[in-house]
């Protein structure tokens, strides 16, 4: 209900909370560009063309599933494998959207709309834009940063390949991680946030060596939102209804 | 040829799915114990994410310079300090570190 109060100025607001979203998101999106350049390579390697491997980028916006494809592809497997493991790789996004839409304002179209740029990244970064912002409009400014970046990489990878040896060997691999701690620092107001997060980290720390990619961050997230469902107050000693997901925790001053 | 075009388009077609069910299926509810489970599952989602992207390697769990790199960044955010900043101390730190090693 929150987002009622500021009707009146509310088309010079939205700009603002893309613009928000698209600015926070240009340091990661450097590295979104060099990380699809190293797909674009690798993909026509593997003899997938020009065309597919930026079509992939576009479409589907998901390294790991764009590599896992990749994978089958190249080894000629089954079609059906790829399909589970993009599924696998991304069951997480039903959690993180729902995050998302919770602290969003619009019709369910409109929302899902928004969601169709979801990443870790641009959830991320959604997720540490101030709380005056609207959820899906900083969504779509980061999300759109980072699908473009991705994209032109992976243009610029299958046209021209990449000299360079991808991230790693410029440190800008830590960028991504490093933005999901700036990120979790922010969200840290409570004892039991701090609990989560360390059960969830945890649970994935102990998950990468024997779960399928993917699985390790989803189990982390269910488990934590089990116990978070069980520890819902009754009904109306709340003060949190109208405000949603996460991001209710810094209230906008005045 | 075509096997690429088809597996291109269903591996976009999951992926999508998998971003507009939540919203699709929840509407304008916002049911107050999903709220509740989500306020947790976001910090623990980001743990999840960093531990993953800090010390995974395929299966492997490991530790080389991005740990240095991630751990210079949290001292930025830490004094909350701008994301960019954090960011680019979590780069050059990373970058440094490989370097010298």
């Amino acid at each position: 209900m929150r987002y009622r109060r500021r009707e009146g100025s509310a088309r010079r607001l939205s700009n603002r909370d893309f613009l928000v979203g698209s600015r926070l998101m240009l340091p990661v999106a450097a590295g979104d560009v060099l990380d699809g350049m190293v797909f674009g390579t690798l993909a026509a390697a593997a003899g997938l063309g020009r065309l597919a491997p930026v079509v992939m980028s576009a479409t589907s916006f998901s390294g790991s599933a764009q590599y896992a494809l990749l994978a089958v592809l190249r080894d000629h497997g089954s079609i059906g494998a790829a399909l589970l493991a993009a599924a696998a790789l991304n069951v997480r996004y039903l959690a993180m959207s729902a995050a998302v839409v919770t602290s969003t304002t619009g019709s369910r179209w409109l929302r899902a709309a928004r969601c169709l740029v979801l990443t870790d990244e641009s959830w991320a970064v959604t997720n540490g834009s101030d709380t005056s912002a609207d959820a899906g409009r900083v969504l779509v400014g980061a999300g759109l940063t980072e699908l473009l970046a991705w994209t032109l990489g992976t243009a610029v990878g299958v046209i021209v390949g990449t000299g360079l040896g991808g991230t790693s060997q410029l440190g800008l691999d830590a960028a991504v991680p490093a933005l999901f701690l700036w990120v979790l620092r922010g969200q840290l107001t409570q004892r039991r946030d701090v609990a989560a997060a360390l059960g969830g980290g945890v649970l994935a720390a102990a998950l990468v060596p024997v779960a399928p990619p993917g699985v390790p961050v989803l189990a982390a997230g269910l488990a934590a939102a089990v116990w978070g469902a069980c520890q819902a107050p009754s009904k109306g000693s709340t003060a949190v209804t109208g405000t949603a997901g996460s991001r209710h925790r810094r209230e906008p001053g005045g | 040829m075509t096997g690429i075009w088809i597996a291109t388009g269903a591996v976009a077609a999951i992926c999508t799915l998998m971003r507009v069910s939540a919203p699709l299926l929840l509407g304008q509810r916002q049911p107050p114990r999903l709220i509740h489970a989500l306020e947790l599952a976001v910090p623990a989602l980001l743990a999840a994410l960093i531990v993953t992207a800090t010390f995974g390697s395929g299966h492997r769990l490991v530790i080389d310079p991005r740990l240095a790199g991630v751990a210079a960044g949290g001292l930025v955010a830490l004094a909350r300090k701008p994301l960019l900043l954090a960011l680019v101390v979590a780069v050059a730190t990373t970058a440094l570190v490989r370097a010298l090693t």
